[in-house]
């Protein structure tokens, strides 16, 4: 079965407000916020939430299932942080800080930390490309488990 | 724990571009197919055991 065609057009609004919020503002909305915005319950968001965390469109906090993850961004603060356009995004990893740039279509000022011995790591994108630096990516989990556990990974 | 893999800063800028550079407001946007992303990988030389999806 396809996940994604589990999700129903609703899920396709909440989805569009949940991202477009997350871009606009850094902030992605809470339950409440998106049944207030979209005119319904926070029993239906919490489900269409659900719905699309199932389809690994969204990651949810384990106890109060609002939203940890809407990848590239982080609901949380973690150690990936993009500057764009003077907001301070976060990102899960260093593949999504970056990816936050690509989505956002902005250059940004990324501000991170080996995740070895902790020396910080300064990267720039501008026009579309990142500039010279020096460092490495490591992923430790094999591609097949990344959902396994999205949040250690 | 096994050594996972390594990639350079701007192979990891590559991969946040391919995934992350449709914007998911579109109601058209949909998550890359295992088949999508197996090509992506093939193509952006990610070929060992560590990439495999299935």
């Amino acid at each position: 079965m396809n996940i994604d065609s589990a999700t129903t057009s609703f899920d396709q609004q909440v989805r569009h407000y949940v991202y477009d919020q997350t871009m606009k503002t850094t902030m992605s909305p809470t339950v409440v916020e998106t049944a207030v915005a979209l005119s319904t319950t926070p029993t239906e968001v919490q489900a269409s939430f659900q719905r699309l965390a199932e389809a690994h469109m969204l990651v949810l906090q384990r106890d109060t299932g609002e939203i940890l993850m809407a990848n590239p961004f982080s609901a949380v603060p973690t150690p990936f942080l993009a500057r764009v356009d003077g907001q301070t995004y976060y990102g899960n990893c260093i593949w999504d800080v970056m990816g936050i740039s690509a989505m956002l279509k902005r250059d940004a000022f990324i501000q991170t930390s080996c995740g070895d011995c902790g020396t910080s790591m300064t990267l720039r994108i501008v026009n579309g490309s990142l500039e010279p630096a020096v460092g490495i990516v490591h992923f430790a989990v094999p591609a097949a488990q990344w959902w396994a556990d999205i949040v250690f990974n | 724990m096994p050594q996972g893999a390594i990639l350079s800063l701007e192979q990891c800028w590559q991969l946040a571009q391919a995934f992350y550079g449709s914007d998911k407001r579109a109601p058209e946007w949909r998550r890359k197919t295992v088949d999508e992303i197996e090509a992506l990988f093939s193509e952006m030389g990610f070929t060992s055991s560590f990439w495999n999806l299935r």
